[in-house]
Parts: C-alpha cells; sequence; structure tokens
C-alpha cells in the first residue's frame, strides 16, 4: 500500500473527528459549556444514520432493530440519514440542555457526562432498539458499487467528475483564503488563483471567495467528466488535481511560516531529520531490547538538545512551536516521499523508486491493485491507475467539514458568536445588557450536539458497523483533548489538533509493527498513556492550544472597507 | 416628566440568612434626575441596587419601574411557559415511548406509555412553575428583560469581559441587533454586515467620548481599574437606556477622568437619562445629586437636597458613629 493511501485512510478519520470537536468546540470553547457527554450526541447520530440505511429487520436471523428504512425511495438513503442523524441529535442536544445547562460547569460536566453513559446503556440493554450489544451492521456506504473506477462507463466518468470537483474546490477555497490574505510571500499565489479559478478569479468584486471556489470546482468537475467521457485521461487529470493540492498546500507552509529565516528552518529541518534517525534503530536493529533502549535514549537525547536550545538561545525560544511544526513537516515528508524510495533505491533500481514516488505524488489516484487504466511509462515503469472508494468517500468528507467549517465560522464571526464568547466571559453581564444567556447556551448546545450527531453519521459510513463499546466516555475525552491540543475557540484549531491526534494514532501503530506481536498489544496499549502525558503537558505549557483562541479584533476605521465576503454574498 | 417617579421603592426588605441587609426601605427616583445613594458600610446600598435592577428578589415589598411591578416585568411570558412545558413533555414522553417499546411492541400500548410519559413531563413543569411562582421571593429571576425595558446597571466590582476586545465589549452591548440571531447571522448577512458596521461606529464613539480609544483592540481583561469603569459606564450607555444605576462609577478612576465622567453624566442628564448613583466620594456624590437618600440599617434614614444633608444630624451620627 503506497504511503499516500495511509494518508487517505487517516484524513477521513481527521475530518470525522474535526467535525466532532467543531461541535465541542461551539459548546466549550466558544461557549464556555463544559459537555463531557459529547459522545452521546455521536452515538445518536450513528445509531440514527444506520436505521435509516438499514433494511427492514428480518426476524428470522439474529439481529434486531427497531426498524430499517432502508428500502423506501429517499428516506432511505444516506443524505437523509445524515440529516435526520444531525436533526435529532440537535434535538435531543437541547432537551437535554433544559434542564440541565442551568448547573455550574463542572456540575454540568458530570451530569451531562451521565446523559451519555444513559444513552450507550440504553443501546445495550434495549436489544430490540438496535441489536443491543452486538453489532449493528448490514448496510453499505453509498456509491460504493461501481469503485475502483476503470472509467469504461459515463458514471465512471461522471464519478471521477465529483471527485475532482470537490477536491478542486476545497483546494480553491484554501488559495482565495490565501490570496485574501494578500502577503508578501515570494509564492505567485495570484497567478495561480487565476489559472485555479479558470480565470474567474477577476470576479472577485462581485463574487465571494467561497462562491468562486465552488464554481471553479463545478467548471472542474464538468471538465473532468467530458475529458473521461472522450479521452480517458485518468492520469494526466489525477496527476493535474494532484500537483495543483501540492502547490498550494506548499504555498500555504510559506505562506505559515513567512517570518522564518534561513537559520530557523534549518533548525526544524534537523528536528525533523533528528526525529527519523531517532527511529532508526527500530527498523535496523534486531534484539527488542536493544532496540527499545537505543530508540528512547535517542528520542531523550533529541528533547533534551530541543529544551537545551530553546532554554539557552533566545532565537530558537522565540520560534519554539514554529521550529517543532516544520520539523514534523519535514518529518512526515521524508516518510512520505523519501522512505518508500529507500527499499527499489537500496536494490538498484531507480525506475521502481521513481515509479514508488509517482505513486505518492500523484495522491489523487490510487496504484496496483485489481481493476484500473494500465500505463506504461518512460523509466517509471508500468502503472495501474484507478481511483478508489476511501477516495471518493474522502472527497465527500472533506467537502462536509469545509462546509460546516465555513458556516461555524460565520456563525461565531457574526454578534451572535459574540454574544456566545460573552456567556463564556460573565453571564451576569450578558444578562446585565438585556440578553438572556439561557437562550444562547441552549442555542450553543443544539449547534454543538447536531455536530456531534453529523459526526456519527459519517462515522457509521466510515465503519459500516456499530458496537455500543465505541462510544464511550474515552470518545469525549479524545475530543476534549483535540479541542485543547489545537486551540478551544479557534475551529481551524479543531483540524489540526484532530490532525495531530491522528497522525500520532497512526504513527503509533506503525511503530509497534516493527515489534513482535506479543509486545505490539502492549505498545498499543500503552500509547493511551503517552496521549494523557501529552494532554498534561499541553495544559501546562499551552493553555491556550497551539494555536490559541481566534483573533476577533475588527479592522479600524483607517482600514478599507469591510470585506466584500461580508457584504456581498447576502442575497 | 421631570418630577414623575421612574422607579417607586416601597418597603423593600431582603435577607441574607439572619442578617436583614434592606429593612423596609421606601423612596422614589425621578425621571430625568441624579439621585445619590449614600451611607455607611452594610448599610443596604448595593443589596438595594440589586434589587431594583432585578438581580435579586425580594423578600418583601415592591419595586415599581414606570408604574410597574419588577417581578411582573421578569415573569416569563406564555410562550416561554409553552416551550418548556412541552419541551419537558417530550422528554419525557420520549422515555415513556422507549420504556414501553421494548415490551409491548410498536402499538397502542407503547403510544399509551409515551402519552403518559408526556402528561406527566407536561404537568409536571406547569405544576412545578405554580408551586415556585406561589412561593414568596422565587419568581424566576430575570434581570435581562429589565435590561430590555431601558433599566440597567454597572456592577461595583468591574464586571468586564475580559478575554474580548474593549470594542467587543461595547459592540455587545446595543439591543435588538438582528445578527444576535442565528438565522439572520446565516441567510442574511447584508443586513448584518450594514448593521455591525453601525454599531462598530457608534462603539468606536463611545470610546472616543471616554478616551480610551488608543485600547480599542486590547482584551479588557488588561485594562486598569479605572478604564474597566469607564469601559464599563460606555457599555450601558451603548443600550441606549432610560435608568442607569452605578455602582460607585469612579471608584478608582484618576480626578481628571472624574471631572469628565460626571460632565458626561450631567449632559446625559440633561438629555433625559436618569440616574441612580451609589457613591462614596461625597465631593462627587453632593456636586451631582439633586436628591440624595442615606440608607442605615437596611433603612432609609433621610432624604433631601446635598445641602440639608451635609448639615443632617442623623446623617452625621450615623457615618461618624457619634
Amino acid at each position: 500500500m503506497a504511503a499516500s493511501d495511509v494518508v487517505m485512510s487517516f484524513m477521513l478519520l481527521v475530518s470525522i473527528y474535526g467535525i466532532l470537536s467543531l461541535g465541542l468546540n461551539i459548546k466549550y470553547g466558544h461557549t464556555g459549556l463544559l459537555d463531557f457527554g459529547h459522545v452521546g450526541f455521536y452515538l445518536i447520530g450513528a445509531y440514527t444514520a444506520a436505521l435509516f440505511v438499514l433494511g427492514p429487520d428480518d426476524p428470522s436471523d439474529f439481529t434486531t432493530y427497531v426498524v430499517g428504512l432502508g428500502e423506501l425511495p429517499v428516506i432511505g438513503t444516506w443524505g437523509t440519514a445524515i440529516l435526520a442523524a444531525t436533526l435529532l441529535a440537535g434535538l435531543i442536544g437541547g432537551l437535554v440542555a433544559l434542564p440541565t445547562i442551568r448547573l455550574r460547569e463542572d456540575y454540568l460536566a458530570i451530569t451531562v457526562l451521565g446523559v451519555s453513559v444513559i444513552f450507550q446503556r440504553i443501546i445495550q440493554s434495549e436489544s430490540w432498539l438496535a441489536n443491543g450489544p452486538d453489532a449493528l451492521r448490514g448496510y453499505s456506504p453509498p456509491l460504493q458499487g461501481p469503485f475502483p473506477l476503470t472509467m469504461e462507463t459515463g458514471l465512471d466518468a461522471a464519478l471521477f467528475g465529483i471527485f475532482v470537483a470537490v477536491v478542486w474546490a476545497v483546494v480553491t477555497g484554501g488559495l482565495g483564503r490565501l490570496h485574501t490574505a494578500n502577503d508578501t510571500t515570494r509564492w505567485p499565489v495570484a497567478r495561480l488563483y487565476t489559472l485555479g479559478t479558470f480565470g474567474l478569479a477577476r470576479r472577485r468584486g462581485a463574487w465571494s471567495a467561497s462562491r468562486v471556489a465552488a464554481v471553479a470546482g463545478l467548471v472542474a468537475g464538468v471538465l473532468t467528466t467530458a475529458l473521461m467521457a472522450t479521452l480517458a485521461r485518468l492520469l494526466a487529470v489525477g496527476a493535474i488535481v494532484s500537483l495543483y493540492a501540492w502547490v498550494v498546500a506548499l504555498a500555504f507552509v510559506a505562506h505559515h511560516y513567512r517570518d522564518l529565516g534561513g537559520r530557523e528552518w534549518a533548525v526544524g529541518v534537523a528536528l525533523g531529520t533528528g526525529l527519523l534517525v531517532a527511529l532508526l534503530p527500530l527498523p535496523v536493529v534486531e534484539a527488542v531490547g536493544l532496540k527499545i533502549a537505543a530508540t528512547l535514549g535517542l528520542l531523550a537525547a533529541l528533547v533534551a538538545s530541543y529544551y537545551y536550545a530553546v532554554t539557552r538561545t533566545e532565537w530558537v525560544a522565540d520560534v519554539k512551536l514554529a521550529v517543532v511544526g516544520v520539523g514534523a513537516m519535514w518529518f512526515v515528508s521524508l516518510w512520505y516521499f523519501l522512505l518508500p524510495t529507500l527499499g527499489p533505491l537500496g536494490r538498484g533500481d531507480v525506475g521502481g523508486a521513481l515509479n514508488v514516488l509517482v505513486q505518492n505524488l500523484v495522491w489523487a489516484l490510487r496504484f496496483g491493485g485489481d481493476g484500473g487504466i494500465g500505463y506504461t511509462l518512460v523509466v517509471i515503469g508500468d502503472l495501474t491507475a484507478t481511483i478508489d472508494y476511501t477516495r471518493f468517500q474522502l472527497a465527500g468528507f472533506l467537502l462536509f467539514l469545509a462546509g460546516l467549517y465555513y458556516v461555524l465560522e460565520l456563525a461565531v464571526q457574526s454578534p451572535f458568536g459574540r454574544v456566545l464568547r460573552a456567556v463564556r466571559n460573565d453571564e451576569t453581564v450578558v444578562k446585565s445588557l438585556g440578553k438572556d444567556p439561557f437562550v444562547y447556551k441552549v442555542q450553543s448546545m443544539v449547534i454543538g450536539s447536531a455536530l456531534g450527531g453529523f459526526a456519527g453519521a459519517l462515522w457509521a459510513m466510515y465503519a459500516q458497523g456499530l458496537t455500543f463499546t465505541t462510544f464511550a466516555p474515552r470518545v469525549t475525552f479524545i475530543t476534549l483533548l483535540i479541542m485543547f491540543v489545537g486551540g478551544a475557540g479557534n475551529n481551524k484549531g479543531m483540524i489540526l489538533g484532530a490532525g495531530i491526534f491522528w497522525a500520532f494514532q497512526q504513527a503509533t501503530t506503525q511503530l509497534a509493527s516493527y515489534f513482535p506481536p506479543a509486545i505490539r498489544v502492549n505498545i498499543q496499549a500503552f500509547r493511551l498513556v503517552i496521549v494523557g502525558v501529552l494532554f498534561l503537558l499541553i495544559l501546562y505549557y499551552l493553555p491556550e492550544g497551539l494555536l490559541g483562541r481566534d483573533d476577533h479584533t475588527t479592522p479600524a476605521e483607517t482600514q478599507p472597507e469591510p470585506e466584500p465576503e461580508a457584504t456581498t454574498e447576502a442575497d | 416628566m421631570t418630577g414623575d417617579p421612574v422607579i417607586e421603592v416601597e418597603n423593600l426588605r431582603k435577607t441574607f440568612g439572619g442578617i436583614v441587609a434592606v429593612d423596609g426601605a421606601t423612596f422614589d427616583i425621578e425621571a430625568g434626575s441624579i439621585t445619590g445613594l449614600i451611607g455607611p458600610n452594610g448599610a443596604g446600598k448595593t443589596t438595594t441596587f440589586n434589587l431594583i435592577s432585578g438581580f435579586y428578589e425580594p423578600d418583601g415589598g415592591v419595586v415599581r419601574y414606570s408604574g410597574r411591578d419588577l417581578q411582573a416585568i421578569m415573569r416569563p411570558h406564555r410562550e416561554e411557559t409553552l416551550i418548556w412545558g412541552g419541551a419537558s413533555g417530550i422528554t419525557l414522553g420520549a422515555f415513556g415511548g422507549i420504556v414501553g417499546l421494548g415490551p409491548l411492541g410498536l402499538g397502542v400500548g407503547a403510544l399509551g406509555t409515551t402519552a403518559v410519559g408526556a402528561i406527566a413531563g407536561a404537568g409536571g413543569y406547569l405544576a412545578n412553575q405554580r408551586a415556585t411562582q406561589r412561593r414568596p421571593g422565587h419568581a424566576n429571576s430575570r434581570p435581562h428583560m429589565l435590561a430590555r425595558e431601558g433599566l440597567v446597571r454597572t456592577f461595583q466590582i468591574t464586571r468586564e469581559l475580559g478575554e474580548m476586545t474593549a470594542l467587543e465589549n461595547l459592540m455587545l452591548a446595543p439591543q435588538g441587533q438582528a445578527g444576535e440571531n442565528l438565522a439572520n447571522a446565516w441567510l442574511r448577512r447584508d443586513r448584518v454586515a450594514t448593521e455591525e458596521a453601525t454599531v462598530r461606529e457608534r462603539a468606536e464613539e463611545m470610546l472616543e467620548l471616554l478616551e480610551i480609544e488608543h485600547l480599542r483592540d486590547e482584551a479588557a481583561g488588561n485594562l486598569s481599574g479605572g478604564q474597566r469603569k469607564l469601559l464599563e459606564l460606555g457599555r450601558v450607555l451603548m443600550l441606549e437606556p432610560r435608568v442607569i444605576l452605578l455602582d460607585e462609577p469612579v471608584a478608582g478612576v484618576n480626578p481628571a477622568l472624574t471631572e469628565k465622567l460626571m460632565d458626561r453624566i450631567e449632559t446625559l442628564r440633561d438629555q433625559g437619562y436618569t440616574f441612580c448613583i451609589v457613591e462614596h466620594d461625597m465631593a462627587v456624590i453632593m456636586e451631582l445629586s439633586e436628591t440624595i437618600i442615606v440608607m442605615n440599617e437596611g433603612k432609609k434614614l433621610v432624604e433631601g437636597p446635598p445641602d440639608e444633608i451635609r448639615t443632617n444630624e442623623a446623617v452625621i451620627e450615623a457615618y461618624l458613629g457619634v
């Protein structure tokens, strides 16, 4: 499996947990409602969605559930299922809020924790409802049939078109934000934006960046479908889409770290390389004890030198987080691009190394496996390209994540969001200013819980089977961790936090594979301990999280007109 | 309209455990006037303030604002009762449904348990509400209803929204902002943006007026004590109220700024605002107020114009304990 495939399945989890954390962030980060029972709404969403798409219960088999709407037209589709899951979770969130929300922070937390456990117990013990303690399965995700795509039918072309449209729109939306930020990076962002939006960027005055991105995505999708139906240039289109995303991602990194100088970059790269070197004993050394000792020793040396640099050198201390970020990205790049090519290179097979490199570079396509279109390229060799269902699903999940992020940003940047933040700061003031905090807290609970339900529906789709054990309070605490890592009150931080958490999970799973199976289990269990320690460190050293609270300062009068996004998109 | 009482306090009484904080205070506050409320520590001034602004419920007596009982203004509307009763009904109904569906299956039996749950939920809520309303001093305290009617207060120990900027603190205050409704924030963004621009402009004017415009984007928690007082005054003024209750507005404010604040308050009074001020700075209260109410041990001691108070034997005794 190419590294890109690993990243794809990882991103699915990031999207689900990103949405789940966005929900908790509305409750805690923006309104100050400490909801230890967030998983309860995740559960409601998941089971609701599953019951909508499951076929009618067959009394002769071993599963029982109260109702399966899957065979009804429209109602039994995933679209309705997700919608119903969101609405029901929101409704129940509101109902739970009504009696509990008057409680003070910690009492509220404990009460809702209890409520979430009640939900879990109902699923477990009411076996007529959703198969009780046994797994509820027997449904499949939408549109799975034609995958992996081979471009033999029009449907294949259309599905690939949808995929490209979504990826293109999301990437262009990001680029549009970068373009609006309008700073002095050396990247030709403006030219790239014109290109990526097919010239639509010039409509910037009349259209918002989001609309430009959506239309550009649509154009890209239609173009792709047409191209596929006539020429079947899967590899070419896949390469273009992938490279576009890479360039935009690089521009983003350059923009984000624009303040770093050469030596800061060098420190970051050294950190990343150091981490890789520290992990090197794992595959190289045979003896288990020696392996662990060497790795831990090298890791300790790395942390110690970082600590030394931060405490002794002022210019490192100034950028102590940024260099870790650079280091992490450098490490991931090495893992993604370099490590897979080492095997073929070691055998002296340059073509094979390039082949692997291309596979990872063109992340939008899946290579190898059965089915797909075969290509033979000079030097690189044979490639069998296709689009698998994971990538298609990911495009959908990313679209949901981006859409919900956008909608939530609108809410928290509005006067509504201001009241929420005021409630978090001091309810009495809000009361003294003629606004009822209660109303806002209930609304916050409804929105946050609805997002939890949405994430639950996506989880049901992803997991293709539900067990009540999945919905233990553990999930709430993982979500809390994600929120605190990213920065409570910062929606962007939720996506970053989800990324970091799942990257950690993936990395430790991979590392564990270098150990004999007997130890592997222990390592996987032990990582929960590490997660706990990391949580403590974050709370101690970075109580505001990596990104801190969102900045809500508004431009002063001397600035030009309020940005067009706010004024023009309202019709 | 000067001369009509805008706030009438009658036999007001409030106890905390064994302590009688306010014990039968009776006085009026005239519309368009500045009334000072003074008294030694523990005289019940702040408690009276909390009673008038609806933050406490009285154990006895009545406060009327524009002739209406405060408790009546704050009582929940019928719609709210319906929402609450309905929600309780739905919740318990759903529980009843789950309990009934298990053993009884989809049918009349399950419907029955659902109905029983719903009736129990809604009925229970209404009965409980009745009972609490009959108990004295336990009406729903909802002071935001008073602020909506134009009766606002500041706090003795300033309560700024520390993580929000000074500008945001002010922009929060105006009433009935369309963007505070989530649906508008999503669907009517042009209207919200226009309104927001107006509110921001007003807030910036207010910052200028209070001479703290350089603190525009500073988190309110970082402001000094005096600056917070100003910010709080600005916040209630942003609300465009009728009656403003100020709890120690110049405590911790430097003399030059105190002067400005007093000018500002007098200008506002001339524009028709009504003020009631608790303040320990005698010079300020004597200069500002038209009427001064002296409280002692939870009762009104005397009431009159500053000159009269200055020379009143009872006041001197209460203050100096002679």
